[in-house]
């Protein structure tokens, strides 16, 4: 049974949590590697545009920095995913997370602290990548569209949900290392499903080979839209096809399923911790 | 040599070549029902069947489309891993009524009709009729006569050529002789007969609006055909605009499209382009592709593809910077002329009509000429109906790329890493030095 | 202060603890000892509410635990067993998230005073892992006092403190319990809660054997008094005349000292007293030799049950 108590102090804790756990990943040097990365990733992308231009006279783009953002968005996710997965599989290993529990917090407050921490440093990469991608359109005047306030938006909730289900995974382990090693055996689930749909799908239904490979296909279709449901990198595409087709309906969902795979996936990892405890 | 060893290649050679015996068979035909439909595109008619494994029909709302239930010989053809038909050897019609039904309610039931499909200037004209019942007989017999009179034409012209040959061997020879030689006309070829048609065929005409539906074949005996119960996806565009086809200087045979009003086209300064614009609607990609090709993997239900249904002719292209209009740009044909000598190269020069020397009987393409002139960072085009009103969807943005202190790209990314090198330094001057466990 | 009612914990089929019910009054320092593995840290635990118990109920100021979380959590201070530390931090920014944490006023001046105390005010700007063991369990420690808690709780104290740290460490809790904090001490250096409990309480294989003050606890487990007496000289035939005595186990002399083993049923030192003078012996000093908590400890523990539920009727 969760404690009751003041919600007051949930937040106190909740907030100093978050805190102190941003303060750690802004003093890091991890942060600032991938904001680097990410940042040249999207410049070679860039240029790879201009360079068309220069050699055809010509090119046609909706948003050019749609893609980079899209790598960007993905790199630092992926970061945010490590981050998350280790963050609370570390304070359990380490022991801090008992010494933590010895004063006025719960489960409730601890997870949301983390949950903070981590929006915020992508609250402040977001910042950080709206203000670079801004200097680039000025440099080679490429558009840098209203629109992509939607885009921004949307990277908030689909990161949210990413960082979710991180800190899921995180509190069903022990140590660090077991975190990461479920974390990758989990994208590698996801990314062997959607590889084996999308080979299956370029078979054709009425090949020779017609039972056992229609079975197959329609085994990984299934298991495709599962995947599409759970894993939450997959959110961001489907946002992002809502927006390129200006799809307010399908864009306002996404915002909403993401915000509710957030809750979940943060609600069941407070369950989780609870029936884990937090003991070494 | 060991006898295992042998084992492993003469087996892969044997399976390598009796797989290969099995792909040369001649493929097995089997008598099975089809929907053979004439499916209207948006531009023109494409003709598909729809084979027993395909269970989804795709259609064009409101608008007019053929479902020929037919049996005929089906056969899978491996090389191209997709079933084919062979409708030389059977095209049997099947008799009976076509049911249309939505939420297992009987909406119609159609009966067949001859049905004919013209392109009275060429399957490339853009100009496509569908005609149904008396009207396709008669439309028929006019493309049957049409076709019978330039047959006729053929034939004259091919006298008139031979009577010319011996004409001009009698003036050659009354030229030998001295005597005074008068050269023939020459016979003027007939106009190419763009007209086409299809033969006259049954089907049964079906126009309805969006939505999800299924039909099925009743036939005489009031039973349903087997295998004739399919779904029906009737779909609508999502948006209608008009999109350019873009025709760079520098490199005319690959011309780049601005469909999605969205797009700017980005150019680089001095440059030049040729813009053709088209009347397009905005469908659902794995509809689309369906409708065209049933037995197709392509396509996706979550994405939209633009589709030219015809050019827009007439109108003028204005120019605008700023919101103000400071040109006009006219619609001209062009032909690529090639420079001659060692430099490889073209340039796109206007067509004058007369052809004279080295330019062609007919222009390589037509389009508005838009020149993008350095120091302006944009325009903005838009198409205006000779009345004066605004195309609706026509406006795009052109914008000069900057190439200049690219290196700056580059710059940018440094600076979070340099932040957070500070930062670490910083963090570890303020920490003081660690300290030998001494309690 | 804290009372315990029946305190049950299974693990997977293993009772760790088995109906516990211990109380601990306001104002006293409370000490509990037990062999590792009775099941302390368990039962200081589920005190925290960190485990939650298979069975029993758990009070903390006269309230259960569950019912006002956050506010007693606020009232009790606590040191771990071992000290868990953040990597990133120093040791004054250690605190400070923990003063933030428990909403401690002027919490910079608290901390300095406090680091002083422990003789840690001039490490404050270093990492808190670059600590000693013994530092860092004076951290800890200071990490338990922010707050100014009602009640203390303190699992192994002065592990791997040397003798000065111990006696600061002793002093600490002494001066907190004399400005009225309740302390509760687990720890298996049983003359270190000798010296400061009130009370101890005794577990063995989770159940809780015994819980009195340390003279109760004594006085329950005494089959014999220990008496030493210093004589100006011992005069002949004493030392049978005392043998004789019916309530003398045994006697045994060294120089001028005598070492009387006696039945602990009754104070027999008049009769000793007067068995000395009727055969003429002048008596310099009488001291009666206290069973140690150690004794006591390993008696309970190695010959508990059938000795204290003899004790008990």
């Amino acid at each position: 049974m969760r404690p009751q108590g003041s919600w007051r102090y949930r937040w106190h804790a909740a907030l100093l949590i978050q805190r102190r756990d941003l303060r750690s990943i802004i003093l890091g040097l991890s942060m600032y590697i991938v904001l680097s990365l990410s940042l040249l990733a999207s410049a070679l992308i860039l240029r790879n545009y201009l360079n068309f231009v220069n050699e055809s006279g010509l090119l046609v783009l909706s948003d050019p920095f749609r893609l980079p953002f899209l790598i960007v968005t993905f790199l630092f996710s992926l970061f945010l995913a490590l981050s998350s997965v280790t963050t609370i599989a570390r304070e359990k290993d380490q022991g801090t997370l008992e010494v933590l529990f010895y004063g006025p917090v719960d489960c409730f407050s601890y997870i949301l602290g983390k949950y903070l921490a981590q929006i915020s440093s992508y609250l402040v990469a977001a910042a950080i990548y709206v203000c670079c991608f801004i200097l680039y359109a000025d440099l080679t005047n490429l558009i840098f569209p209203f629109s992509m306030t939607w885009v921004i938006i949307l990277s908030v909730l689909t990161i949210s949900a990413v960082i979710a289900f991180g800190i899921f995974l995180s509190t069903l382990t022990g140590t660090a290392r077991a975190a990461l090693l479920l974390f990758l055996g989990v994208v590698l689930v996801f990314v062997a499903i959607q590889a084996g749909h999308e080979v299956l799908a370029n078979i054709s239904p009425q090949g020779r080979y017609y039972n056992p490979i229609l079975f197959l296909k329609n085994v990984f279709s299934f298991l495709n839209k599962v995947a599409n449901w759970l894993s939450p990198f997959s959110y961001f595409n489907q946002g992002m096809n809502a927006v390129r087709r200006s799809s307010g309906i399908s864009y306002l969902v996404m915002l909403l399923v993401s915000a509710v795979y957030s809750v979940a996936f943060l609600g069941l990892s407070m369950v989780t911790l609870e029936r884990k405890g937090v003991r070494k | 040599m060991r006898k295992g060893t042998l084992c492993l290649p003469v087996t892969l050679l044997l399976s390598i070549f009796f797989t290969a015996a099995a792909l040369a068979q001649a493929p097995v035909k089997e008598r099975r029902f089809v929907y053979g439909v004439n499916a209207f595109a948006g531009r023109d008619y494409v003709g598909t069947f729809y084979p027993p494994t395909v269970n989804t029909l795709y259609l064009l709302a409101d608008t007019r489309s053929i479902i020929s239930p037919r049996y005929t010989l089906l056969y899978f053809w491996p090389i191209t891993n997709e079933y084919k038909v062979d409708w030389d050897s059977l095209n049997e019609t099947v008799t009976g009524t076509l049911e249309i039904l939505r939420r297992g309610k009987l909406l119609h039931s159609l009966s067949q009709t001859k049905y004919v499909i013209q392109h009275p200037r060429g399957l490339d004209a853009g100009e496509v009729h569908l005609y149904i019942g008396r009207e396709a007989e008669a439309q028929y017999q006019e493309f049957q006569r049409q076709r019978q009179a330039y047959r006729d034409r053929v034939w004259e012209y091919y006298e008139a050529t031979r009577r010319y040959q011996e004409q001009l061997e009698e003036e050659l020879a009354r030229g030998e002789r001295g005597e005074e030689v008068s050269i023939p006309d020459p016979p003027l070829e007939p106009e190419p007969f763009m007209f086409f048609s299809t033969s006259l065929n049954d089907g049964s005409p079906i126009e309805l609006p969006a939505g999800a539906y299924s039909i099925r074949i009743r036939g005489a005996d009031g039973q349903i055909v087997p295998q004739s119960e399919r779904k029906l996806i009737v779909f609508s565009p999502r948006r209608e605009g008009l999109g350019y086809t873009i025709i760079p200087q520098t490199k005319w045979t690959t011309p780049e499209q601005a469909d999605d009003p969205s797009q700017v086209i980005y150019a680089r300064s001095g440059s030049s382009m040729y813009l053709q614009p088209f009347v397009e609607e905005e469908h659902n990609e794995l509809y689309y592709t369906r409708l065209a090709k049933p037995q197709s993997t392509e396509g996706r239900s979550d994405r939209w593809v633009w589709v030219h249904i015809q050019p827009k002719d007439g109108g003028y292209l204005e120019v605008l910077r700023d919101g103000q209009v400071i040109g006009r740009v006219e619609r001209k044909p062009y032909w690529v002329k090639q420079i001659p000598g060692p430099a490889l190269g073209y340039e796109v020069v206007e067509y004058q009509a007369g052809g004279e020397g080295s330019r062609p009987r007919s222009p390589d393409f037509e389009g508005y000429e838009i020149r993008v002139e350095p120091g302006q960072p944009s325009y903005a085009i838009r198409l205006v109906e000779p009345d004066g009103s605004v195309v609706v969807g026509s406006e795009r943005e052109i914008r000069l790329v900057k190439t200049r202190n690219l290196w700056a790209l580059y710059l940018l990314p440094l600076l979070p890493l340099t932040a957070g090198v500070s930062l670490t330094v910083w963090r570890r001057g303020k920490v003081a030095p660690r300290q030998d466990k001494v309690s | 202060m804290i009372r315990t009612e029946r305190l049950c914990k299974d693990y997977d089929g293993f009772a760790a603890v088995k109906d516990v019910t211990l109380h601990v009054e306001p104002g006293e320092i409370y000490g509990f000892l037990g062999p590792n593995g009775a099941g302390k840290t368990t039962i200081i635990l589920m005190l925290l509410g960190i485990e939650k118990p298979t069975k029993g109920r758990i009070f903390l100021f006269g309230q259960p635990l569950q019912e006002n979380y956050f506010r007693l959590k606020h009232r009790v201070g606590v040191l771990g067993e071992r000290q868990y530390i953040y990597d990133d931090m120093t040791a004054r920014e250690y605190l400070r998230f923990f003063a933030g944490l428990y909403q401690v006023k002027e919490k910079d001046r608290r901390i300095e005073a406090l680091l002083e105390a422990v003789g840690l005010r001039h490490f404050g700007e270093v990492r808190a892992r670059d600590y000693s063991r013994g530092m860092q369990q004076k951290l800890g420690l200071v990490r338990a006092l922010l707050h100014d808690a009602d009640l203390l709780i303190l699992d192994e104290p002065v592990s791997g403190l040397d003798p000065h740290g111990i006696l600061e460490v002793r002093h600490l809790i002494q001066e907190q319990n004399r400005r009225g904090r309740t302390v509760f001490i687990s720890s298996h250096i049983l003359s270190e809660v000798e010296r400061t409990a009130h009370r101890v309480g005794i577990i063995h294989h989770g159940v809780l054997m015994a819980e009195d003050s340390l003279d109760n606890l004594r006085s329950r487990l005494r089959q014999q008094v220990e008496l030493e007496v210093e004589l100006q000289e011992v005069q002949p035939g004493l030392v049978e005349s005392l043998s004789g005595l019916e309530f003398v186990r045994e006697v045994a002399i060294k120089d001028n000292k005598l070492t009387l083993k006696l039945d602990a049923a009754t104070d027999f030192r008049p009769q000793v007293f007067a068995t000395i003078s009727a055969c003429g012996g002048v008596i310099v000093e009488m001291r009666t030799k206290e069973m140690s908590l150690e004794e006591a400890f390993v008696t309970i523990t190695e010959r508990n049950v059938s000795l204290l539920a003899g004790s008990e009727e």
